[in-house]
């Protein structure tokens, strides 16, 4: 039995079809449950349905073998996985964003809103930039339009939330798409498996 | 004396180890906790990246808890000596948790063999590994690789330091879309494409060193495929528990030539991990020194281990204030006399499961059941 982590959600639904068209369905998906673990034993395979941010955990620490995340929450958590597909779903970007026609004052700290500590704090030591990070866990437009903070760190997609808030990205971070993730120990025992999987996918993604 | 009922069964495998280690003239090497801070910082090169535990000495001296063994060794180890020693060691070290919000203290066993390393020396060192995670469970594995491989690569390849720091990120990550990225900007067709075959090598042993040998461009990477083949070619039976992976991680500042990581099903981490250190050996002074071994970390292996329920105990003993206390006592050496495990107190063990319920009151003996 393979424990597949995917993310809950859109992308979560998107993969879980990707998988299902590679012959690893499991009819109870689609159907409106409630459950967080739904099995198909026929195929082999368990999915455990998780919050985005927290499928890095569970591969690191062997409670799935594999798992789908984007790659913004990779940078950010860092987990000790085998990072072995880029999907090319979900794609984005980790931007800095601010108010429309917004200056940079270099004299002073930065202040940063963002959920993305990790990733903010190694991009402005990159630039060798003093800064002081706000964590916030949602609706980080705000924090620039009531001057809570100067800029944001976030990701963007389409660009529609940040126009509609007078924003616009100051400058792009990284790229980010959902990422196949592996733990490293039970890749050891599932290779065959695991490599037969990201095959597949690979064919299914030309 | 058999201690099968008291040792839990970590502690029961760590003398197991021992013992094994023992029989192959390992001697057990035992250190301080502690050591100046100045030494760890002046070979911070090689505790990746990992922060100390300091303290102040009475003498005002700063100190750090040791978060690495054999650093400690190396050090000790005589230049002028000739010979080789072989030494082994159980010990904590602190260090960050993974999770970096905390220090960590880690159980470690493992061996060293300090002086000269000849082939026979290697295949014990790996044979020893294969066999101490078989005690732990038959079906775990050994990973090997040699940095003479990845390194005769990039003396082929020519890369700048940065990009192979950034390639070798993507090698032990089996990345193989962060390579295709960097192709076209900072890798040509014909790198990208050697990197890729060295990185799908990993899997059974006699087809991945097919791959590799078929794909060598430099000496330095034939001696790598050659020293592994030759290795692997007499470790007999043990070369079920045996794998070939480049991926497992590298860092020459430390090791140079045959490295290892092993790993049990069942615990997320690799468990073992060990190699050929002569760089460290040189870097620390010791010139002329070859030095192999390798570790077992216990953090995670102890709760693998321990997955049953504490033993119940064999018979509570409840009295009275009225009762005989040679009556109790009698009762009890009755008990563990027949090497049972006995609670005997005026209360019922909070938290505890027992067999027999022995109530003694008024100097009479009644039996009841337990709750186990």
């Amino acid at each position: 039995m393979l424990n597949i982590a995917l993310p809950k959600g859109r992308l979560g639904d998107k993969v879980y079809s990707l998988f299902a068209k590679m012959g690893y369905d499991c009819s109870e998906f689609l159907e409106d449950t409630r459950k967080l673990v739904i099995e198909n034993p026929d195929s082999g395979v368990r999915y455990l349905l998780i919050k985005p941010s927290d499928v890095g955990i569970y591969v690191e620490r062997g409670a799935a073998d594999i798992g789908v995340v984007g790659k913004d929450v990779l940078l950010e958590t860092d987990p000790d996985v085998y990072e072995l597909l880029d999907l090319n779903l979900g794609k984005c970007n980790l931007a800095v964003a601010a108010r429309n026609g917004y200056v940079e004052d270099t004299e002073r700290t930065l202040r940063v809103a963002t959920k993305y500590v990790n990733v903010t704090k190694n991009y402005y030591k990159g630039l060798n930039r003093e800064i002081e990070i706000i964590k916030l866990n949602g609706s980080i437009e705000l924090a620039p339009i009531l001057g809570l903070s100067d800029v944001i760190l976030d990701i963007v997609e389409t660009g529609t939330t940040l126009r509609e808030n007078d924003l616009s990205v100051f400058e792009y971070v990284a790229p980010s798409s959902a990422r196949l993730i592996a733990n490293k120990s039970n890749y050891q025992f599932k290779s065959e498996e695991i490599d037969r999987i990201v095959a597949r996918m690979k064919e299914e993604l030309l | 004396m058999n201690f099968s009922g008291t040792l839990r069964r970590d502690e029961q495998v760590s003398l197991e180890l021992r013992a094994l280690y023992e029989r192959h003239g390992y001697k057990k090497f035992r250190m301080g906790k502690f050591e100046e801070y100045d030494f760890y910082a002046r070979n911070r090169d090689y505790l990746a990246g990992s922060s100390l535990l300091t303290f102040t000495d009475l003498d005002g001296k700063l100190m750090a808890l040791r978060p690495d063994v054999t650093l400690s060794i190396v050090k000790r180890t005589k230049e002028n000596q000739s010979g080789s020693e072989k030494l082994y060691y159980t010990e904590n070290v602190y260090r960050a948790a993974h999770s970096a919000t905390e220090y960590k203290e880690t159980y470690q066993i493992g061996i060293e063999h300090i002086g000269k390393v000849s082939p026979y020396t290697s295949l014990e060192m790996v044979s020893l590994a294969v066999r101490s995670l078989r005690l732990i469970d038959t079906g775990s594995l050994i990973s090997l690789s040699h940095t003479g491989f990845l390194s005769g690569l990039f003396e082929n390849l020519g890369l700048s330091a940065a990009a192979e720091k950034a390639v070798r990120t993507c090698i032990e990550g089996k990345n193989h879309h962060g390579i295709t990225a960097m192709t076209g900007d900072v890798l040509t067709k014909q790198q990208a494409d050697a990197i890729f075959a060295a990185m799908d090598i990993s899997g059974s042993f006699r087809e991945c060193i097919e791959q590799a040998k078929a794909m060598c461009r430099t000496d330095a990477m034939r001696a790598a495929a050659e020293e592994l083949e030759m290795l692997y070619d007499v470790l007999g039976e043990l070369k079920n528990n045996i794998r070939l992976d480049f991926s497992i991680p590298s860092d020459t500042q430390y090791y140079n030539g045959l490295i290892f990581c092993g790993y049990v099903k069942g615990v997320s981490r690799a468990v073992l991990s060990g190699g050929r250190y002569d760089n460290l050996m040189e870097k620390m002074g010791k010139k002329g020194k070859q030095a192999i071994g390798f570790a077992l970390y216990f953090d995670e292996l102890e709760r693998f281990l321990n997955t049953q329920p504490p033993e119940p105990l064999d018979a509570c003993i409840i009295y009275d204030r009225n009762s005989c206390l040679s009556t109790v006592a009698d009762t009890v050496k009755l008990l563990t006399g027949e090497g049972k495990k006995v609670w005997a107190a005026e209360s019922e063990p909070e938290g505890r499961l027992y067999r027999r319920l022995i109530r003694i009151e008024n100097n009479t003996v009644k039996e009841e059941e337990g709750n186990a």
